[in-house]
């Protein structure tokens, strides 16, 4: 993302601004729990083929 | 499991029911959410709520505040409390921060009104911690807010700070 509409979004209305923030929350949730369960299934995996 | 959105109107509607039962003096938003007021959107995972307390105690009125806010219905979790599922932190005020809620801007955010710090505080206060988010937010700040320089200058110079680079 270039400067300028860094800027640009900079400018939103800040309700705006704080609802896109509780979408990156979501995001990052959301990327956090599926990491989580891919570290699960490998460490699951890793441990039936251990046996 | 958090409620979407940011409850900002719960918050300041908390806060200002601590004002209004003289728990606390004053109050403002600090910190990332009230940064975002003057820059582009970022991920933040909590809300600082600055106050100056009514008691000057040692505990700064800290266990009265989570009782006050227990009432309300709020839950707790660690140092934070719990509104509408998002994490707020209540910070008692000294010095600079002192001086930023004093001297805050009044907003209404669904109605609801509150105070939030102004820009040129975050930048100092963010100047005084020093930490490598603190620079990259005075760096964003320098780039996207409209501060007065002035002011800023001011600040820094009345308590004894200085950009990075400076």
């Amino acid at each position: 993302m270039t400067a300028e509409m860094r800027k640009t979004l900079a400018r939103l209305p800040y309700a705006e601004k704080l609802r896109r923030v509780a979408e990156l929350i979501e995001f990052s949730r959301r990327f956090k729990a599926v990491k989580t369960a891919d570290k699960t299934a490998r460490t699951s995996i890793g441990s039936r083929d251990a046996v | 499991m958090p409620a979407p959105g940011i409850p900002l109107a719960e918050v300041f509607a908390a806060a200002n029911s601590l004002r209004a039962a003289g728990i606390i003096v004053e109050y403002a938003l600090g910190g990332a959410l009230a940064a975002v007021r003057y820059t582009e959107p970022f991920t933040t995972y909590d809300a600082d709520v600055f106050f100056i307390p009514a008691d000057t105690g040692l505990s700064a009125g800290i266990p009265a505040i989570y009782a006050h806010l227990e009432k309300l219905g709020h839950g707790f979790e660690r140092e934070h409390t719990i509104i509408r599922g998002f994490p707020v932190q209540w910070l008692a005020t000294h010095g600079l921060t002192e001086e930023a809620v004093r001297e805050a801007l009044p907003v209404e955010f669904d109605g609801v009104q509150g105070r939030i710090f102004r820009a040129e505080h975050l930048v100092a206060i963010a100047a005084s911690v020093g930490r490598t988010k603190d620079r990259a937010r005075i760096e964003q700040m320098l780039e996207q807010a409209d501060l007065d320089r002035a002011l800023l200058d001011a600040i820094l110079s009345r308590h004894y700070l200085k950009l990075p680079g400076q």
